[in-house]
Formats: C-alpha cells, structure tokens, sequence
C-alpha cells in the first residue's frame, strides 16, 4: 500500500485499526454494479442521442430542407414549361411594327392608316420612333 | 486510474465524456469501468453503510450523465466527476434516511488468532478511527480513504480530485496524524502507540 515515493511523514495507521478495503478488483459485485448503472442509464442515453438528433449541424439541415426545396423546384420548373406555349401566342398576335413599315414602303402614315387611324406624317413619324424596339 | 483505464492509445476521458453527450453507450461503459471503483472509495470516505455508498455510488453516475450536456470538454473529467460525487454524497449526508456512522466493516480480525480482549479493543478502535474520520476535512478524508485504505497511489487520487500530489501528500499526512492524535486522547497512547 505505501510505496518509497510517497514520501509521507506521518506513519500509516495499523491495518487493523482501519475500515475494510472495497471489493478486489476481479470481484463479480463491480460487474453487478456496472451493469445496474448502465441499464438506469439507458433512458439518459437515448435523450442524449435524440437531443443530437435534433441538434443537427447545419449542412445537414441544408441537406434535410434541400430535398422538399429540390421537388417545389422541379413542380415549379414543370409548371412554368406547361404554361410558357400558352402565353406566346399571345405575343404573337401584337403587330410587327418593323415588318409593317417595310410593307409601308417607310412612310409612317400610311402604317397607321393600316391599322385604320388618319395620321398626321410627322406625328406618325414621332409615334413610330417613340415605338419600343 | 482503473480497468478500462487510459492505456498508450486509449481514448482520453475527456473524449470519452464528448461521445456520451451524443449517446455513445460504449464510450459511457468505458468511463464507468474507469470510474466505479475510485468514485465508490469517494463515496465510502463519507458513510459506512455499504448499501448507502452503492446507492450513492450509482446516483452520482446518473448525475453526471444527467449533467454531461452541460460539461466542458476542455476541462479535466476526473475532478468533474469527484465534484459530482461529493455533491451527491452531501446531499445523501444531509438526508434523514442516512443511517450515519454505523461502524464500517473491518478487516476480519478472526483469522489472526488474537485473543477476544484484543479483539474487543480493536473493534473499539475503530470505531473510534470512524468517528475521528467523519470530523476530518472533507478532501483529507478521501486523499486517506483512498489511499490508506484503498491503496491508490498520490498522483492516481490528485488525477481524481484535480489537485498535485504534494497537497494529496499533505492531506493524508494530516489525517492520519488527526486521527493517532485522536486515538491517543481516547487512549492515553495505550492504544496509539507506534
């Protein structure tokens, strides 16, 4: 029990005089503790482990919330292409100012006669250069 | 400091304590194999019934589980866990439940053929060394429970109780002194004499 490097100045106490050492190392009465100490511990385990569960570092929440956003995407992508032949028809029907303005041999007034309005040259001129191009 | 004990390689006990906060069972079993014995003389150096030093023994394990959520694993285990278990036998001390201070279990003394005299005297004594004990300064007691009686080296029990081994020197240096001293005013060095 005391060993040369200790170094303590005061004598030990008669071994008699001193309470039992716990059990040998070996003894079975530690296994019998160990495992009633881990089954008590199970249910802190399992709130330990869900707690982690819960607490998730953020690439893999990135990569939880990534999927759901990566289907809205797609449906919303679909939807657009489905959509999208629908709305260029309409489109198609505005006059093409250009091509009408060759056809009007490049006189203004006579293109907005063709759309049935009397127009003045210089302000058939002015609207046309004022046309988005 | 104990089976499982850190060996060249093994996980360190703060590493230990990092995977049982996310619910490593094996990590848990590890430090409980590490920790029963030493933690179970912290508890024995505060009560003497065997079945309260169990109880106390597995509910200072329980806390410490309870708590790890909350425990740095930049700081020392051992004397974490020491903490937790001198608060768990304080808070067993001051219960009424305690059966304090029933003489522990000696050392059978039968089978050294001493004569019943001697025998009754020795009884006598200890109960004395065990009262003499429980009036000791906390951290004196333990550094002598553990080491006097347990047989863990200095530098094992100022690892567990985060102190140098000289303070551990000096603890049990003074407990044993206290309790001769104590003996030899029972005594009248009768009994002391060494």
């Amino acid at each position: 029990m005391e060993n040369e490097s200790e170094h303590i100045v005061e004598p030990p106490l008669p071994a008699e005089w001193l309470p039992a050492p716990a059990a040998a190392h070996d003894d079975p009465s530690w296994d019998a503790l160990r495992n009633n100490i881990m089954m008590q511990a199970e249910p802190a385990l399992r709130s330990l482990s869900d707690e982690r569960n819960d607490d998730l570092p953020w690439v893999d929440t990135l990569g939880t919330w990534w999927t759901g956003a990566a289907a809205v995407l797609a449906i919303a992508a679909t939807l657009l292409l489905v959509i999208r032949p629908a709305v260029a028809p309409t489109t198609a029907r505005q006059p093409d100012v250009a091509l009408d303005m060759i056809a009007t041999d490049g006189k203004p007034a006579t293109l907005w006669t063709s759309f049935g309005i009397e127009a003045d040259p210089v302000l058939a001129l002015m609207a046309y250069q004022a046309v988005p191009r | 400091m104990d089976e499982g004990g850190r060996g060249p390689g093994g996980p360190s006990d703060e590493l230990l304590a990092q995977r049982v906060q996310h619910g490593d069972r094996d990590a848990l079993d590890l430090l409980v194999r590490r920790y029963l014995r030493p933690i179970h003389a912290v508890c024995a150096s505060y009560m003497t019934i065997a079945a309260d030093v169990e109880d106390v023994v597995q509910e200072t394990f329980m806390r410490a589980i309870g708590s790890l959520a909350s425990y740095d694993t930049t700081r020392p285990f051992a004397p974490w866990l020491y903490e937790v278990a001198r608060n768990a036998a304080r808070r067993r001390l001051s219960s009424n439940a305690l059966r304090r201070m029933e003489p522990m279990p000696a050392i059978e003394p039968a089978a050294t053929g001493a004569s019943p005299e001697v025998l009754t005297q020795r009884s006598e004594v200890r109960r004395h060394v065990d009262e003499a004990a429980a009036n000791l300064p906390e951290q004196q007691r333990t550094a002598f429970r553990l080491h006097d009686v347990d047989g863990y080296t200095t530098a094992e029990i100022a690892h567990l109780m985060g102190l140098t081994t000289g303070t551990v020197r000096s603890h049990v240096h003074h407990a044993r002194r206290a309790l001769r001293n104590s003996l030899a005013k029972v005594y009248d060095n009768t009994a002391t004499g060494s």
